[in-house]
Parts: structure tokens; sequence; C-alpha cells
């Protein structure tokens, strides 16, 4: 930042360079009073047009002065005010640069003339943009001889013959050492400081050096976030920074989705999520147009998050977004970009006929037999060879289309006992076309700076039917103005408004019942009824998609805020703001009903979808806060360096709902509740918060060697009651930089930087519902069950018992320790950063301890468990500017984490739920190696072992699991299921996520750039149930459950096959090495085989190509033509490949959830875009 | 200076921020706390309005049913209390105290309330009623059992307190009858559908003679209570009814002067309202969801019930004389036999069992011709003597089985009745002082045409049962009279307890009618040597086993002994 504001100040006033006699002819009186050097140029700006450039350290370093002037040149001034500071300066027209006398001098009077071996070099300065680096000071290491670019970055020098080597620094950038040899000219290319000294990063309430810092903090640049297609923030973030885990709801990566993010692992067995802060004010960052992002800081330990007390125990993310600049001219930057999506991975369903033969083998095998009668078959088989003349006897002679046939004279065949022929997962996914609009505004003048944007993101699903789809507009606007030096506001508004829209599965299910309908659907399952019209099974079915209704759902939120701060003195700010949000969320279901076409040729309305329905939920969440604070910096003998923090904040929400219903819409042209017949029903919500609390936070370095920091947060909330509502929340942290101890400098060159941190803190989380301790009056407005007059009705009203609340139920404490080491080597282009860290919830929300039964009431949950989560997170950095054309970085983060509840009230030990000791994610099961491969197997080992007590429901044949008795007690089972005694139970694996990681690497190469984002877990273990519901996995499940791919169809065959039942006919059929067992249509035949074992334990490991980018800037020749200052062309892709090893390759292992099973939600995308971005 | 006075005002604005304590203070905006409520009347009002459906009902059966447990009657599966196969019980009796948490939950607050006592007294009449129906329910199936007059918190001590002797129970019970009796709103204030002071005194009759009689007849027992008092509980008893039977109360014994009719229709009334006798009942509305299966199962099908032979015989003949049932069954069987007895017997009789000819369903025509012996599951009555009471041939759904078992009758369920005090009365009269109310008596014995209350001598009684040990003849044709007046409506499990009378069903298997196979040609059901259908013979080898020094207490859920070391284990558990 600092480095910016440099470089547009110089560089914008230096291009109107003329020889200007203003500062001769400007005449200054000021008078001071032991006052800083800044005060004295401030005072100067007052009274004249004149910029001061200085470093803020250089001018810090000089203390304070005394002096008086009247009627003074702004050189008499400063002769006399710098006299003796080692410092000087230099105008230029109305810029004074100031700097130390070394750097400045020499370019004022030639070195001493008394050396006569001296030669001038000459050469440019520029940054890795290409741009000239005006001010950029150029020494002869070793010497006091020097100069600074000028405008145009260009510098020539006199150096003496033997000099070395040139040091070109420039503050914020990373200082270059170049060879002189005997080169005349130099081109030099000067990188951003990426871990210099000056280089600051958001902390709560402020900024830090970062080099200053002993928090764990994490801080994500906008470079992975721009020119993006998935939707949200959250999904972006993806990869970006170690210790985050991200997971999907039921509803995976549908239009719009938002991930669910952990910072080191779960904290709480009740939820807890990391608090988001959007400039300082909390919010939801999926709300917010990614491109508005300047930069994002991870707070994740409880030293840095420690500032915001008890909203914060599971970490902070902390989003910046960007500013307009001073004295910067208008900028108005286009981006764009069309997308085209399609499904990632998409399972393969077998033709009509295979799956027809296969489910007969299955249901031969066991208690349910044939499925397909062979008269079905035939007909598949005509279907399949065309021969439609087979199939026009069983129709309706004016049939048009063969795919089914009529059952009866009045019903179609809509389902299993069709012939159709389809893979619905081609039929039901297509792809879709988004794009995706941005304009910004930004600029500003020496007092105020602007910027504004809109932004638009259409996203469609990839499903050929049905409406689904997820549009947001983002318009924002950031004006900060200075209204005197020491005093400015800032006002931000921030709007927003996203809408949702998709297929109503309300009356059956949720929109996850689209994925479980389209994989149960069968091959066979006809499209079109004998008339050509669709086809309806009750089910799910192209009406249903796109004909019964869609639900919408309108969020809009409206952000203002308002901040302001003021310096009134050296070091010393005093902050306000104040944000307002007004957020309304309006959703309408409709459900409308779909008429299906019968034999007859009569309408029959599908019974699912009669009445119509509609409901209607409004509701309004509205939200303040204000935060005032005060810094105050300051140093002691230049060494002892000092912060304090001090400030309030208080926060409001009030959230009001009203919720409608009615059903028999009249008319399908206007849908609302008014034009509906039914009975309404109504329900209202009404519920509010506030919070208010006060935080200090002290930080301390001695020569920036050794770093202390201290934070402490008092809290209260009205979720509690007085006296259990206030929490003191302390923290600290320590640090000690070694590199800049004196010994350390033979190693300088080598490691750059090494330091080392530690944090202890504990901080609460109130996130817990309202009104457990409160003693409330449950008002039933349900009718009584008691008539108190002879033919009348039941009374309505009246009240019951008040459930026993927690009177001392308090807050979750979370206790986070943190080592960290912070290192860099070679010149700062390899940095290695190490945390280690241990998070303690004590008092988590548990089962209480059972009471005599006298009490009367259930027990409420109480403060007596404990989880605790350990990890390690690695991060390393490579960064290179080979040179002016050419630089590149790779960087790798590594995370690990393991939860262990340490405390739980289980007295009998049950498997079933928690237990001290428990991992969270630990799979329980059966021990497998193989299936048996024959009779004669299964007979000789139920001769020794006893399976009853594992199942007992019919046969084991061979081609069954062989489940081991490891405890060697003659049974398989799993004993009481308690951890004393849990039989042949043990545990087989972990279903939480080890050893994420994520890792990109890009290079820029003159105009163009590339960048690739991976991310991936390396252990992951999944279990899957013998639901039946998890078809997609097991392929075999009931007969109209039963998804079938053909990573299925390597199954244990035992018997010959035929034209109608088996895989293939003959011996071919026989496959006794099988990777899959015996499959059976009957769900208590397949459990026999579906207990969680080591055999079908899959690994859940991935790999993900999250982004990859490819983009080119165009020449500054070529811009200068167009009038242009940027032109970026690119391609970027989304998810374009994965890497997994689960045997069905269309489980997206990001998306494993959805309540109907594995594999049945929306799965990501694969995005392929263009886009491009212009500046004027 | 004017940079001081921007930064003054900040500084007054962060003082602003720092003081306003009352800020956290969020109380809910949809629920109402506590602490707003317990204003009004109305609030108590309300409060209370939650236990009405507390009140038993005929639910998915019949209020017969409720009699199943005991001699009078049977369902398919044997007894388990009777035949002694009950075992301890795991798990918890939390819910069992869910009522008593919420009745005391009132008393700890309806004092808050604003506005005259008048105002709520009613309501707090209720209040003391609800908690003497809940603690009464606990007495009888525990005995002895903590008392608790306060709302309990987790960890309290009291949560640790050993049981109250019953005695302590039972006193407390009455207190709160006493209290009920008093600021309750008498019926003709509140109405026979709302707890009123006729009841509470009904209610009282009921309690004081369980406890007089259970303390006087468990004496020297594993039941015996310390310090017993029976004669002070039969005084209560006494003095309750004296108070309403004396006193100007709205009551009677329903009697419109047609004997053959009045009993009969009495249990099958939808709109008890203006019957005197009926003192509190429970109104059904079918539209409202609040209808019963009363005429499926009398009208229609049976619910499984089976009236006992044990029940039946001890109905007198309709001179006022014993009757030999014994003696009719070798003579007539089937639906000779019934035919027989209805004529020849107390008319109660005819009105509590179907007898051959009787109209079941006006609307249909439909007339009972011979029990369902040979039916099965919900039609079956093993028995063959088949529940009448409570059925009405005039209701719409008489005959009907509603769609599913649909819950369309609308007969209303009586909760105390004139008839109850009465017996109470006469039965504890004669236990304290050895006086026959002869003419409390003879209010029931009129209303059905049967001659005046007679005591006979028990030896002549060719059906006559075994208490166990001797009573007077008065007594026994006391405890006849009260078990015939009161034939299923649920009081003969708590009878047969409070008198210690294991005897009448000890070893013995609950039999049925001299089966006639003419009528049933292709059944062939389990004979006893009087040809009485035996149906338990399988099931019961050897009568009921019913364990005398365990089972008339149920035992107390293993983990609360845990949790509680205090609790004492009731005897023989």
């Amino acid at each position: 930042m600092i480095m910016r504001l440099l470089f547009a100040l110089i560089f914008l006033t230096l291009m109107q360079v003329s020889a200007s006699t203003y500062s001769q002819n400007t005449r200054l009186s000021l008078k001071l009073e032991n006052a800083g050097f800044t005060e004295l140029f401030s005072r100067i700006k007052q009274q004249s047009e004149f910029t001061f450039v200085y470093n803020v350290d250089d001018v810090e370093r000089l203390g304070n002065i005394s002096c008086e002037f009247q009627e003074s040149t702004v050189e008499q001034i400063l002769d006399q005010c710098l006299k003796s500071t080692g410092m000087t300066y230099e105008v230029r027209d109305k810029v004074v640069v100031l700097a130390p006398r070394e750097t400045l001098a020499i370019n004022k009077r030639p070195v001493d003339t008394g050396q006569p071996q001296v030669r001038t070099i000459s050469g440019t300065v520029t940054d890795t943009g290409g741009q000239p680096l005006p001010g950029v000071s150029v020494v002869v290491k070793g010497t006091t001889a020097g100069t600074v670019t000028d405008a145009n970055g260009e510098f020539s020098l006199r150096i003496p013959i033997d000099a070395e080597s040139l040091q070109f620094s420039f503050v914020g950038m990373r200082t270059e050492e170049v060879a002189v040899e005997d080169r005349t000219t130099f081109s030099i290319v000067m990188e951003e400081e990426t871990f210099g000294i000056e280089e600051v990063v958001a902390v709560g309430y402020g900024t830090q050096k970062k080099l200053n810092v002993t928090g764990a903090i994490d801080v994500i640049t906008n470079v992975f976030l721009e020119n993006r297609q998935a939707s949200t923030v959250s999904q972006l973030l993806q990869g970006q920074s170690s210790g985050m885990t991200f997971s999907v709801d039921n509803f995976g990566f549908q239009p719009g989705a938002e991930m669910n993010i952990d910072i080191r692992g779960i904290g709480s067995l009740n939820g807890g999520e990391p608090y988001i802060l959007i400039d300082g004010i909390p919010g939801d960052m999926n709300r917010l147009n990614p491109e508005d992002i300047e930069s994002i800081s991870v707070l994740k330990d409880a030293a840095a998050s420690a500032i915001f007390g008890a909203r914060a125990p599971y970490g902070v993310v902390l989003i910046t977004t960007k500013s307009g600049q001073t004295d910067k001219k208008i900028s108005i930057t286009y981006s764009g970009s069309i997308t085209h999506a399609t499904p990632a991975q998409l399972p393969r369903m077998l033709d009509s006929y295979t799956h027809a033969r296969v489910l007969n083998e299955a249901g031969e095998n066991g208690r349910v037999g044939t499925i397909y009668t062979n008269g079905t078959v035939d007909r598949i088989i005509a279907f399949q060879e065309g021969n439609i003349d087979y199939i026009r006897q069983f129709t309706v002679p004016d049939a048009t289309h063969f795919e089914t046939i009529p059952a009866n004279s009045r019903n179609w065949i809509s389902y299993g006992d069709a012939n159709a022929n389809y893979d619905w997962f081609d039929e039901f996914y297509g792809s879709a076309l988004n794009h995706k609009q941005n304009l910004t505004v930004e600029g500003g003048s020496k007092s105020t700076t602007y910027y504004f944007s809109a932004g638009f993101l259409g996203q469609e699903g990839v499903l050929n039917y049905g409406t689904d789809n997820y549009n947001r507009i983002n318009v924002m606007g950031k004006l900060k103005t200075a209204i005197t030096d020491w005093w400015d506001f800032t006002y931000q508004p921030r709007f927003m408004k996203s809408t949702r829209v998709y297929p109503n599965m309300d009356r059956q299910g949720t929109y996850d019942l689209i994925f479980h309908q389209i994989a149960r659907t069968m091959p066979m399952t006809p499209k079109y009824n004998g008339y050509g019209n669709y086809s309806i099974q009750s089910l799910m079915s192209i009406p249903v998609l796109e004909d019964a209704g869609t639900n919408t759902t309108e969020v809009t939120e409206n952000w203002h805020s308002f901040s302001t701060a003021l310096n009134p003195a050296k070091g010393w700010e005093v902050n306000a703001d104040f944000a307002y949000r007004a957020e309304d969320y309006f959703r309408s279901d409709v459900g409308l009903t779909i008429y299906e076409q019968l034999v007859d040729k009569s309408l029959r309305a599908l019974g699912t979808t009669d009445p119509s329905n509609i409901r209607q939920r409004h509701h309004s969440n509205n939200y303040w806060t204000t935060n005032v604070y005060s810094t105050y910096n300051f140093n002691i003998k230049d060494r002892h360096n000092f912060g304090i923090l001090a400030g309030a904040q208080l926060e409001q929400n009030i959230y009001r709902e009203l919720d409608a219903r009615k059903n028999d819409l009249i008319v399908e042209e206007v849908l609302s509740l008014q034009t509906a017949l039914g009975e309404p029903v109504v329900i209202e919500d009404l519920s509010h918060w506030a919070t208010q609390g006060y935080f200090s936070r002290l930080t301390y370095n001695y020569d920036e060697k050794y770093l202390f920091e201290a934070n402490i947060r008092r809290d209260g909330t009205s979720r509690f009651q007085k006296g259990n509502r206030w929490g003191t929340f302390p923290s600290f942290s320590v640090g000690w930089i070694i590199s800049k101890e004196n010994f350390w400098s033979p190693m300088e060159d080598m490691i750059n930087l090494f330091k080392l941190r530690g944090s202890w803190g504990s901080l609460g989380n109130q996130n817990v519902s309202p009104y457990q301790d409160l003693n409330l009056i449950p008002l039933q407005t349900s009718p009584l069950n008691w008539i108190f007059s002879y033919g009348q009705t039941r009374p309505i009203g009246y009240t019951g018992t008040p459930s026993l609340v927690s009177p001392h139920l308090t807050w979750e404490t979370a206790t986070t320790k943190n080592l960290g080491i912070n290192t860099a080597f070679l010149g700062n282009r390899l940095q290695a950063d190490f945390d280690w860290f241990e998070r303690v919830t004590t008092d988590m929300i548990g089962p209480s301890e059972a009471q005599p039964g006298v009490l009367g009431a259930s027990l409420p949950q109480a403060n007596n468990s404990t989880l605790r989560t350990r990890g390690w997170e690695l991060v390393m950095r490579w960064n290179h500017n080979v040179n002016r054309d050419f630089s590149y970085f790779a960087n790798l983060n590594l995370y690990d984490s393991k939860s262990v509840v340490t405390k739980y009230l289980n007295p009998t030990g049950t498997l079933s739920t928690w237990y001290e000791g428990r991992e969270q994610g630990e799979i329980w099961g059966y021990t497998a190696y193989d299936l048996y491969r024959s009779q004669e197997e299964v007979d000789a080992y139920l001769a020794s072992v006893d399976l009853t007590r594992l199942w007992d429901d019919g046969p084991w044949l061979s081609g069954d699991v062989k489940y081991e008795d490891i405890n060697s007690d003659g049974y398989v089972d799993n004993g009481s299921n308690t951890l004393d005694d849990h039989g042949d139970l043990s545990i087989i694996g972990n279903s939480t996520p080890h050893y994420q990681f994520g890792f990109s690497a890009g290079f820029n190469f003159k105009g163009f750039d590339f960048s690739m984002l991976w991310k991936g877990t390396l252990k992951r273990d999944l279990a899957f149930s013998s639901n039946i519901d998890e078809n997609m996995f097991w392929g075999f499940t009931v007969w109209n459950r039963s998804s079938v791919f053909p990573e299925h169809l390597d199954y244990y065959r035992d018997k010959e096959g035929d034209k109608y039942s088996g895989l293939y006919e003959g011996e071919a059929n026989i496959n006794l090495d099988a990777y899959w067992p015996r499959p059976y249509l009957h769900t208590r035949e397949n459990n026999k085989n579906r207990f969680p074992s080591t055999r079908y334990l899959q690994s859940g490991a991935y790999a993900r190509l999250q982004n990859v980018q490819l983009g080119y800037n165009f020449s500054d020749k070529l811009l200068n033509q167009l009038h242009l200052s940027r032109l970026r062309v690119y391609v970027s892709a989304e998810n374009l490949v994965t890497f997994h090893k689960l045997p069905v390759k269309g489980i997206d292992p990001v998306a494993i959830g959805g309540s109907w099973g594995t594999g049945k939600t929306y799965g990501a995308d694969r995005l392929v875009s263009l886009g491009l971005i212009v500046t004027l | 200076m004017f940079k001081h006075k921007y930064l003054f005002l900040l500084i007054v604005g962060l003082v602003g921020l720092v003081s306003c304590e009352d800020f956290l203070d969020r109380p809910p905006l949809d629920a109402i706390g506590n602490e707003s409520y317990w204003y009004t009347s109305s609030d108590l009002e309300r409060y209370v309005l939650q236990f009405y459906p507390e009140f038993p009902n005929h639910s998915g059966y019949v209020m017969a049913r409720e009699d199943n447990g005991s001699d009078n009657l049977t369902v398919s599966g044997a007894d388990p209390v009777m035949s002694g196969a009950r075992t301890i019980r795991t798990g918890n009796w939390r819910s069992e105290w869910s009522n008593i948490r919420s009745i005391n939950f009132f008393f700890d607050n309806y004092s808050k309330v604003e506005g005259g006592f008048e105002t709520y007294k009613h309501f707090l009449g209720e209040a003391h009623f609800f908690k003497a129906w809940f603690y009464f329910g606990l007495l009888k199936r525990y005995g002895d059992i903590p008392w608790y007059t306060n709302t309990l918190e987790p960890n309290s001590e009291l949560l640790m307190k050993p049981k109250d002797p019953r005695t302590v129970v039972a006193d407390s019970i009455l207190v709160h009858l006493d209290k009920a009796i008093e600021y309750l709103d008498a019926r003709s204030d509140a109405g026979n559908t709302r707890i009123n002071k006729e009841a509470a005194l009904a209610f009282k009759t009921r309690v004081a003679l369980y406890e007089g009689t259970w303390q006087k007849y468990h004496a020297g027992t594993p039941f015996g209570t310390t310090g017993a008092q029976p004669n002070k509980y039969l005084q209560a008893c006494i003095d309750a009814a004296e108070e309403l039977i004396d006193g100007s109360y709205t009551k009677g014994v329903y009697s419109t002067g047609n004997p053959n009719e009045d009993y009969y229709f009495l249990f099958g009334m939808e709109n008890m309202s203006s019957v005197n006798e009926v003192l509190m009942y429970r109104v059904a509305n079918a539209s409202e969801g609040l209808g019963n299966n009363v005429q499926a199962f009398t009208t229609a099908r049976t619910g499984g019930m089976a009236v006992t032979w044990s029940l039946v015989t001890s109905y007198l003949g309709k001179e006022g004389q014993p009757f030999d049932y014994l003696g009719l069954s070798g003579e007539m069987k089937g639906n000779d036999f019934l035919t027989e007895i209805a004529q020849n017997c107390d008319p109660r009789l005819q009105a509590t069992v179907w007898m051959p000819g009787d109209l079941r369903a006006a609307n249909t025509g439909n007339v009972f011709d011979k029990p369902y012996i040979d039916r099965g599951g919900e039609e079956l009555c093993p028995s063959g003597f088949q529940v009448k009471k409570f059925s009405n041939p005039d209701s719409p759904q008489a005959g009907l089985f509603g769609s599913g078992g649909a819950r369309d009758s609308e007969t209303g369920y009586i909760l105390f009745r004139y008839a109850e005090v009465l017996l109470n009365y006469a039965e504890a009269k004669f236990e304290l002082e050895g006086v026959v109310e002869y003419d409390v008596l003879n209010l029931m014995r009129s209303r059905v045409g049967m001659p005046d209350f007679e005591v006979h001598s028990q030896n002549t009684d060719p059906n006559r049962v075994d208490y166990g040990y001797q009573i007077a003849d008065e007594l026994y044709e006391i405890r006849r009279e009260r078990r015939v007046e009161l034939a299923l409506e649920g009081h003969r499990i708590d009878d047969y307890r409070r008198w210690a009378a294991h005897a009448l069903f000890q070893g013995e298997r609950p039999l049925g009618y001299p089966f006639d196979e003419s009528e049933f040609p292709n059944l062939s059901p389990a004979l006893n040597e009087n040809g009485l259908i035996d149906y338990f013979a399988g099931q019961l080898p050897n009568g009921y086993l019913f364990r005398e020094n365990r089972d008339y207490l149920d035992n107390i859920p293993q983990d609360e002994l845990t949790l509680n070391p205090n609790l004492e284990q009731n005897p023989g558990w």
C-alpha cells in the first residue's frame, strides 16, 4: 500500500514537471513546540500545495522538534529542521522528497572529484508489471554514493571503477542486488516484497506488520479469487489456506452453493463455524462479489481471534474489500466471462436389456425371484432392435411411440416393465452457459477516494429439464474522505440480491430428491407414452421437473456502514463505526398439479401433486453493530515499541418471519395466497438478540525482535440470563525473531528469517440457542383434548409446564495453544511456515447425568463434555522472479488434525454414541478379506464359526462376504456393542479427511500468465451402509432402486446365463473371482454382505484441479494505441479433473453426501470459461 | 479547540455505549416467560386446562376394558398381575412424575396472581383436585411414595429423599381434596363436564374408602401400614358422602320410571349434562377428533372383551335371592342359558351382557343372536358373555365399525356418578359402624325394579365368592351390590386390592358360559367339567398365581433405586 501510494504521488506529480519557482515564491509561517515531523509536514501542507514523500520509518525516527518561522520558504524551513538529522530533501515542483542523506546527496553533488576512477552508468527500474518505478534508491554497495530514479524509472549515476554491486531499494519492494561488472546499462525488475518488513496483515480491529504477528494468521490474496467461475466465495477458498476443511450440504454444488468451512477441525460436537468479518463488520462471505475482495486474513488460533471474544472460538476470516486510491485518476474496469458448464463425472447406465438380465439374476439369487418376465425382456430386445411391429401387437392401434404399452385399459406401464432404453443420466444432464459481468469505477483525489462496483452472476444448473438457477447482483460503493488531515470518514453501502429457483419437489422430498430419482430411474422406463406425450411416473419424470411448480428464494441484503477515524496526535487513532444490515428474505414454494394422459386419452391428476399449493415465507433479519475503539502506538528509546488498543462493541439483531400456506390455487398464471382457496395456515416466528463487548490489546516488542501480545475481551450476550451472561476471554502470545539476533548474521544470507511463535488463548462460544435457561410457558394454540360443553368444540389456548432449564448453562470454552515457526530462505524466495496446535473445547454441551425420576422432566443438556483437537499445518511458498519477462511461483499447504472426545457421559460405553476416547470419524466394522468362493467354503466355515448372531435371515451362500471371527469366540457378532464388549467389531478406518492439501503454481512470461490450483485429501476412509439408498455405491438394492452401472458388473456369478437372466449367456457368465458379492434384490438378503467391513472400506482420498487459468495481458504499446490501461483475456477452468479411487466413478468425492444416499446430490460441475478484463 | 470538541463527542458516545446494561435483556418475542405469566386468573385457568386430557377416556377401547385385570372381565391374554407374571422393570419412572411436576409448578406460582381470590378460587380448586388425582394414582400403584410440595430442580436434595409412608400421602391427598371441595364451584355453576364441588366430594369418598379399607385388610401382611388408622379414613369417607347426600347439591339416581331401561341407557348416552347422577363426565365429539369406539366395540365388535362367569353369577335373581347359575347350566346351554338368566335375574345383568334378541342397532334393526365365541381378534368374545354396558342402539354409530377404526361414537365417559358415592358410603358405614344403609342401597335397587336390599346368609349363595377371610353377611351383600351396580366401570381392580381379596381368583381360571355345540357345530372350545367354556385352560393351567406378598404393589424401576439409594423397593420385589 505504502509503495503504491508513493509511486502514485511521485509519478503523477512529476508528469507535469516544469522548472517551477513555486517553492521559492511560497512563503510560510508556522510555530511548533515539541511536535513530530509529520505534524510539521501537515502544517506546511495546510498552507501550501506541497506534498511530502518519505518513508514513514525514516521520519518517525527523527523524534520531535520545536521551531518558529515567519514568511520562510520551504527550503529554509527544511534546511533548519533537518539539520543534523541525517536526512535531506529535494524539492521537485510541489513535491518534497525526503530521504536519508546518503541516498539523495550524491545526486545533488558529484562524488568527490578527487577520485578520478569513476564512470557513469544508467538504467531503468520497473516493477513486475513492467511499470517504471520512480524514487528507487540506487546505491553502490558499501558506499554512500547513490541516487534515486526519476519519473520514468530511469537513473544515471557516476560510480567508482571498483564498484562491485549496486543495491536497489524501495519501500515495499524486495531489495535487489546486482553485480556491476563492466556493464553500463541496467534493467532492473523489482518485486513487491511479499514478506517484507513493511507488509501488513489485517488483524482484529486494525492491521499489523506481518513480521510482528505472533498469532497464527494466513493471508489469501485475491489472485485466486479473481476471474473465477465458482459462484460463491466459500467455494473459491478451497485449497487456498491450510487448516480449512470444506464440505457441502445435502444439496451439493447446486447453483449458488455455499460451502461449510471448519478452521482446524470441528470445534464442538454441537457445531461451530468460523466468524466472518467483512471490513470489520460480521457478514456472510457468500453474499459478496468475489471481485470486490482485496485480501482475506484467516485467523486460526485464539491469540489471533481473541479480540472477538465469544464470537470466534473456532477461527476468524477477515475479508478486506477493495478501495480507491488517493490521487489516482479515474479508472474504469469491465470484466466479463462466459462459462460452459457440464457435469464433471456422470455414471453410465446399462442398456435396458443388460439391466433386465442382471436384475433377473440378482432376484433369482434370493427370495425375490425373477423381476422381468420373458415377455418384458422380449419386448425390450425388440425395441432395441427396432422391431416395432413386435411391440405394436401389445399396444393401442393408434400408438405412435413404442417405449411402453398399456398395462390395462387406463394405465400405461410407466415403470420397470416398459421397454424403453435410456441412459437417464444422459437424458437428464446436459450443459449450461453461464455468464458473469463486472464493472468497477475507482480512483481518488488527495482527500477523497472512491470505489464503486456492480456485478452480475448468472448460473444455470446442468439439468436438461426444469428450472434450476441462481442469479446474483452485487453493488458496492466505498467512499472515503478526509475532512482534515486528522479526521476521515468512510461510507460503504453494499447491496446484494440473489435469486435461487429450483423445481418444487417438496411434496415428495427436497431438491436432492431429483438426483436420487435420476439415479434410480431404470433404463426401460419410458420417456413417452404411446401417444408421444411425456410419460409420468409418480416418483419423478420430466413433467414433474418441468411443470409441477418451482421454489423460489430471493434474498436482498442491504448494508450501510459508516466509519470514521480520528488521529488527534501522533500514534493515537480513534475509530468509530456503525453498520446496519437490512435483510429481506422471500421464499415462495409453489406446487402445481400435473396431469397424466391415460390409455383412453383422458387426463388424470398425479396424486402427489393434487391439490396444488402455495407457501409464502417472508422474513426480515435486521442487524446493526457499532464499534468504538482507539489505538495508541508509541515507543520508548526507539526500541521499546508499544501498541495499546481498547474499545467496545454493541450488536443487535431482530428477526421477524411470517409463513403462510394454502392449497388449491385457482389458476396457474397467478401464484399468490390471495388466489388460492384452501384454509390458510399462518405461522409467525420472532426473535432477537444483542451482545455487548469490551476489548483491549497490548502489543509490545523490543526492537522488533522479541514480541509480545495480550488480548482480552469481556463479552455479554442476551442469550444467557443476567448473572451468566458475561464472560472474559484472555489470550497471550509471544514471538522471537531469532534471525535478527547478532549471532545470526553468518546465516543471514542463507536463512533470511527465522521466527518462533507461541500462543495461548481461551475463547467462549456464545452460539447456543437462546432461552435455554428461561422458564418459558409453552403456549398451546392447538385445541385442548377436552370439551366443556356438550355439542361444543374444543377450547383453544392452554398452557403447559416449562421444560427444565439449564440455570448453569454457560459458554463452551475453547482453549487453544499454538506453536509456530516462520522461516525464509534464499533471499526470501522460499518461505516455510509450520504450526502445531491444540484446541480443547471444554464445557461442551452434552447429555446430563441421570437424575431420579421424581424430577418428572427430561434433563436439559449440560456443559460436561470435552473435545480435543490437535493438528499441524505446513505452508511452503516459492517465488522467483527470474528476470523481467519471467517469474514463477509454487505454493503448497498441507494440514492434518485429529479430534478426540476426552469427556462424555456414556456410562455403558455404547458404541452408538460418543464415548471418552472416541475419535471423530471413527468407523467400526468387521474384518473381511474375501468372499466365499464356493459352497464348500461356506459349509466349512460355518462348521467352526457361528454367524447367526450377525445375520440369521436365510442361508449363507457362496459369493457372500466371509466375516472373520477376530476374537475367536466362535461367533461373529458385535458383543453388546460397547467399548468393553464389541465382539468382532474393530475400528477399521476413519471418515474424517486427513492430510488435506492445497497446491498452487504458476508463472508469468512476457504478457502470459498461467496458474493452477489443486486441492485434495490424502487419507480418508468411507464405509457405505446397507441402506437401500446406497444404490449408487452397491448397484443392486431392491429392484426399483437398483442403479447398476458397468462398474458393478464384476459381481459374483456361479450359474450359467441365458437369454433372460445373467450377464452373459452360457458358461461365460460364471465369475467366481468377483469383487462385488453375490447380489440380491431383497434388503434383508443384501444386508448380510453390507455390514461395514474392511473388504468394502473405500478410500475417499482425491486430488482435484480446482482451477487452471491461462491469460494474456496485452502490451503497453497496443494499450496506448487503444487508449487503454489494461487488457487481459483468459481461459479459466474449474474442476477440470479429479483423481479418486472410488469404484464408482460417478460419485463426486467432495460431495459424498445427500440425504438420499451417496452420490445423489449435485456434483461439482466442470466449468470452462472465456473472459476479458478491460481497464480504461 | 475544534479537534477536542469532536473528540469529546466521541467519548460521550462511547460512554453511552457502555452504560446501557438493559441492552442485553432480550426476552422472547413469541413465547411467554414464566415471570410474565401468572398475572390474571385466566392465566391460572389456562394452566389447569392442560390437565383435563389426563382424565381417562373411552379412547381406543371402552371403559369396560378397565376391568380387565380383575375377576370381572378378560381379554384374550391372561392378566400379568393376576397371574404373577410381572418382572422387575428396567428404565425409569420419570414419565409417571411429570404430572406431579406440572401441578406443583402451579402451586409454586399461582399466588403471584393479581386480583381477588374469588376470581381464581375455582381454578385453584381444580389444581387441588388434580394434585389429589395424580397422587392417588401413584399411591394405588406404589403405596409409600415421596410426597413433593414444590417443583424440583436437578440436583435438589429432595430428589434423594426416601419414600413417605402412605399415611402421609393419603392424608395429604385428603387435605388437597378438602381445599378443592372448599374452593370449587358447585356443579350448578361449573357444569358436570368440569371439575366441581360434587365431583370432588365423590372423589374424596373414593380415596378415603380406598385408604381405610386398604389399611384395614392389609394389616399384618407385608403391605400392612405402620400407624394404620383405617377408621379415620372411613370416617372421612362417611363425612364426605353425607355432605353430598344431605347437602343441597345437584345429584341423584337417574330414574325415569323405566326400570328396564334407565340403568342401561345411562351409560350409552352422549349428552349427560342434565343427568343428575352423572357428577362429572367427559364429552365426546367425533367431528372435533374426540370421538371414541364405544359403539363399535359394544354393538359391532368386542375388542376381545369377555365378561366372566364370576361377574355374571354375582347377580341375584330378580326376586332378590341368590340364583343358581351352575344348576341352570346343567339344564340349559348357550343361548337358552343366556335367555333364561336374562329373564330371571337382576335386570342390571341384561344391561351389562348381551342377551339373544337384544336390539343392537336401531338404524339397521340388527339384533343380537349369539355371542362371538367363534370370531377372532377384535371380534372375539371367548366367554360368551359379551359386553353390552355402554352400548346405545339408538346411536347413529350403533352396529358400525367405522372405516379403519375411526372413532365416530360420541358416547360420554362417566368419571363420577352418584351411585358410586352411595356404595362408598354404604360400605364405609358398615365397615366403621356396622350399620347397613338400606335406604341408600335401595335407591339403586328400585331404579331397576329389584326388591329392596336384603342380607342373605353367605352359605346359601350357590355362587359364593371367597374373599380369603371371613366377612359379615351384611358386608358380603354390600360388596355384591357394589360389584353389580358398578360392573365394568373400572372399580373392580381397586376393590380387590384394597380388600386384599386375591383369594377371589387365586388358583382359578376365568370361565365362560355353558357351551352349546349345536349353535357352533364347527367350534370345539376347551370346556371345564361343568361344560363351561374354559378359554384359559392352556394359558393358565394352574389358574391365576397372584403372588400375594408382592403383587399388590408395583415395583420401582431398577435405575431409580440406583440413582436414589434412599428409595426402598416395594415388598417382595
